[in-house]
């Protein structure tokens, strides 16, 4: 595709420009943000400037190459989060271990919490369900669905109360009956809604969740990065407390309907530092797993 | 506002290109990188991009045409129309002549002729008597945009497509009295409204959508993605019509999301629209029938059926649209699209119109930060219109959406929408 450079010629950055712009054409194709494309290329263009081409080596599987290990390293975790581990140590200190559940509006907050009650069932791990989406119509008996099916208990306060208060009353409530785990569902709201994202803020700092898990859909183009950047952002701003709790880790859902865009996983981790800890990928309370991350890096730069 | 962001970058764009002294190549590959990124960063879909922007270059590049000498020199010769002291009808009447000369491939020779007798002070009526005459009343009183009145287009349809678009960029500048002095300005201007035309085209599916009638019964359906927003925006559709004095019904087909009918049910109930549901039937064909025979039986006029999400990698979810689209005859069925989404926009809406006669698009959350460019692929797999927009939660939070206003005024060209009727 690109003249192949014989000899030990030193990289220019002109000499890059060709096989970077082919290259951030593809991870966009591949829904990755124009902005996250964009820093990538520039910062694999920088470690590549200045260096030495060997050989017969052609440009564009140089910067390929340098292109994969940037994704290799981004979309691998640097803290992991092992939720099993931490269950079994709250635990044995007496307490429940508590997920909230956040994010922007339909991308599957619920559904995903009642799959992973159902995995943390698989475990032996007992589970209460905190209906804390006080707002949207349907929401608590959506839930209620769900804790039936899974027949598992569920705190519900019906709408219009604070979900604060009630996701406080669900935790001591899972004390009392000693459930290991309170899934919190929250209503979804836009990120840059001011009251709603202190409704949030309040939630999380009232009650010091154990997991503060975002859920994303595969599906989001551009404003991925908005999203995590703003939750974040907004979880920080408006916290009472010196010490703001934000996003531990990201639930991706609807992977099943993307094909091979996907670059909304990288968009996320890049812009948030938080691991994708569990991937959606359809509806059924089996449809979750964990991320691949040679698979994802393969199939963006494919 | 919808896109809001992605106008102004567009018209940044083109801003700096035509603040420049010189538009040459360069400056044109600049805006056009600008304008690029601008949409890449909107979810506008990639090869939609790539396409347009091969579109535009090849309208400015006006050397790579097969009539190119021709055109090249005749727009050099609208510089000088425009440059020398007639009246401004007088310019317009020798645009549209040389238009028709182009149209019936006349030669340089005719050309000429006509540019000789039209830059002229002397009247040249006798060489217009085919074109329906140019209302003004003082001849030296710039024309305005309304004059021009794109009648000469849409009605005769002898203005060449490219020169449509020259005379509507140029028709400011006539309204203001400047002057166009060099073919590197029209260039410029030919440019942006290259730009404009092909925005315009990703946008406007040509066709209007089924509207309903109040008073004659017809059959709504809404298809789309998992949590795009059908439910709620089915009842915001519905509360929408009922002040406009339709009599709205809704149907929940959809047996499959843990407490659908639940979210309707509340819905309806607080919009006080009747609703039809069950909590124990699992067949959404068989419900989504009853519940269109019922209302249709109440005389409900606008009978709207709510479905489950799907998407295309699931034929049997697509197969069980496919039933309840036959089962209830929708005159109008509705994609529903939530303005956040990347580039699977135009893959997913496009499966969605090869199984059922997708006929509008409503986009939905375009109350948060999302610049809502994957509406642009909706439209054109779908070459359906953008119908309404969704703006927040609630029942009122909903717009109607008329495409051309809304590309001229994000293009800061003021209200275009007479101009761009074909
Ligand atoms: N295909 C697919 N659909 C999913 C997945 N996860 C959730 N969904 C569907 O997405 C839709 C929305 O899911 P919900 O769980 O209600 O989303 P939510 O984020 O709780 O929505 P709100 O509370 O209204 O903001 C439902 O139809 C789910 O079945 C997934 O991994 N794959
Ligand atoms: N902010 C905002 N939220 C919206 C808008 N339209 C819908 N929503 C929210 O998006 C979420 C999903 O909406 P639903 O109407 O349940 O979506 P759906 O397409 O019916 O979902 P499924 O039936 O599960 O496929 C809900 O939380 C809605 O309140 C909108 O225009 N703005
Ligand atoms: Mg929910
Ligand atoms: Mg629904």
């Amino acid at each position: 595709m690109f003249q192949s450079i014989s000899g030990n010629s030193v990289l220019e950055k002109s000499d890059l420009q060709p096989a970077l712009k082919a290259l951030k054409d593809r991870l966009m194709t591949k829904n990755v943000a124009e902005e996250i494309a964009e820093k990538l290329c520039e910062s694999v263009a920088a470690s590549l400037e200045g260096k030495k081409l060997g050989s017969f080596t052609r440009i564009s599987s140089t910067v390929q190459a340098a292109m994969e290990e940037a994704l290799l390293r981004i979309l691998t975790p640097k803290r992991s989060i092992d939720i099993l581990r931490d269950v079994h140590a709250a635990k044995e200190q007496g307490k429940p271990y508590v997920i909230v559940f956040v994010g922007v509006n339909g991308v599957g907050k619920s559904t995903n919490l009642a799959k992973v009650a159902y995995w943390l069932l698989q475990h032996e791990i007992s589970v209460m369900l905190a209906a804390c989406d006080t707002f949207r119509s349907g929401a608590v008996e959506q839930l209620r669905t769900h804790a039936r099916r899974l027949q598992i208990p569920i705190f519900e306060k019906g709408y219009e109360k604070d979900p604060a208060i009630v996701a406080k009353e669900a935790i001591q409530e899972a004390s009392r009956n000693k459930s290991d785990v309170v899934l919190v569902d929250t209503a979804g709201r836009m990120q840059d809604n001011e009251p709603l994202m202190r409704a949030l803020s309040k939630l999380i700092n009232l009650n010091n969740p154990d997991l503060v898990l975002f859920v994303g859909e595969a599906l989001v183009g551009n404003d991925a990065v908005d999203q995590l950047s703003k939750f974040n952002q907004k979880l920080a701003d408006l916290s009472a407390v010196p010490t703001a709790r934000l996003i531990d880790g990201i639930l991706l859902t609807k992977f099943d309907t993307i094909d091979d865009k996907v670059g909304a996983a990288l968009s996320m981790v890049y812009i948030s530092g938080a691991p994708v800890m569990f991937v959606g990928c359809g509806q059924s309370y089996t449809d979750l797993k964990k991320l691949n991350v040679k698979s994802i890096v393969k199939t963006l730069l494919k | 506002m919808v896109l809001a962001e992605l106008g102004g970058s567009i018209s940044r764009a083109l801003q700096k290109m035509s603040n420049a002294t010189i538009i040459d190549e360069k400056v044109l590959g600049e805006c056009l990188n600008e304008i690029t990124r601008a949409l890449m960063q909107s979810d506008v879909k990639f090869e939609m991009i790539r396409d347009m922007m091969a579109n535009i270059k090849r309208i400015v590049n006006l050397e790579d045409l097969a009539a190119g000498h021709n055109k090249r020199r005749i727009i050099q010769q609208f510089g000088l129309f425009i440059a020398s002291p007639c009246s401004t009808a007088l310019h317009l009447k020798s645009l549209i002549l040389i238009n028709l000369a182009i149209e019936h491939k006349a030669n340089e020779r005719v050309t000429n002729r006509i540019r000789a007798s039209t830059t002229s002070t002397s009247s040249s009526n006798d060489l217009l008597p085919q074109l329906p005459s140019i209302p003004y009343t003082n001849p030296v009183e710039p024309v305005t945009a309304h004059v021009i009145d794109l009648d000469l287009v849409g009605a005769h349809r002898i203005v060449h497509d490219d020169l449509v678009a020259y005379l509507v960029a140029t028709a400011p500048l006539l309204r203001y009295g400047s002057v166009i002095a060099s073919s590197s300005r029209s260039s410029g201007r030919i440019f942006e409204v290259a730009v404009f035309n092909e925005l315009c085209k990703m946008m406007d599916p040509g066709k209007p959508s089924f509207s309903p009638k109040k008073g004659k019964s017809c059959v709504v359906m809404f298809v789309g993605l998992q949590g795009s927003g059908k439910t709620t925006t089915c009842t915001k559709y519905a509360y929408y019509h009922q002040k406009k004095g339709f009599k709205p019904a809704l149907v929940c087909a959809d047996t499959f999301r843990a407490g659908a009918f639940d979210q309707l049910k509340q819905n309806a109930t607080k919009a006080k629209i009747p609703f039809y549901g069950s909590y124990m039937e699992s067949d959404p064909v068989k419900i989504a029938a009853e519940g269109v025979e019922r209302f249709k039986k109440e005389n409900n006029d606008l009978i709207i059926v709510d479905t489950s999400g799907r998407h295309m990698q699931e034929a049997a979810l697509f197969e069980e649209m496919r039933q309840v689209s036959e089962a209830t005859k929708p005159d109008l069925v509705i994609f529903v699209m939530d303005g956040s989404i990347g580039q699977m926009a135009f893959a997913q809406s496009q499966a969605f119109k090869q199984s059922v006669p997708v006929g509008a698009v409503i986009v939905t959350k375009m109350d948060g930060h999302a610049k809502g460019g994957g509406a642009l692929s909706a439209v054109a797999a779908t070459k359906s219109p953008v119908i309404f927009i969704g703006t927040g939660e609630h029942m009122d939070e909903f717009e109607v959406f008329d495409v051309k206003p809304f590309v001229s005024r994000l293009l800061g060209m003021g209200d275009w929408s007479g101009f761009m009727d074909k």
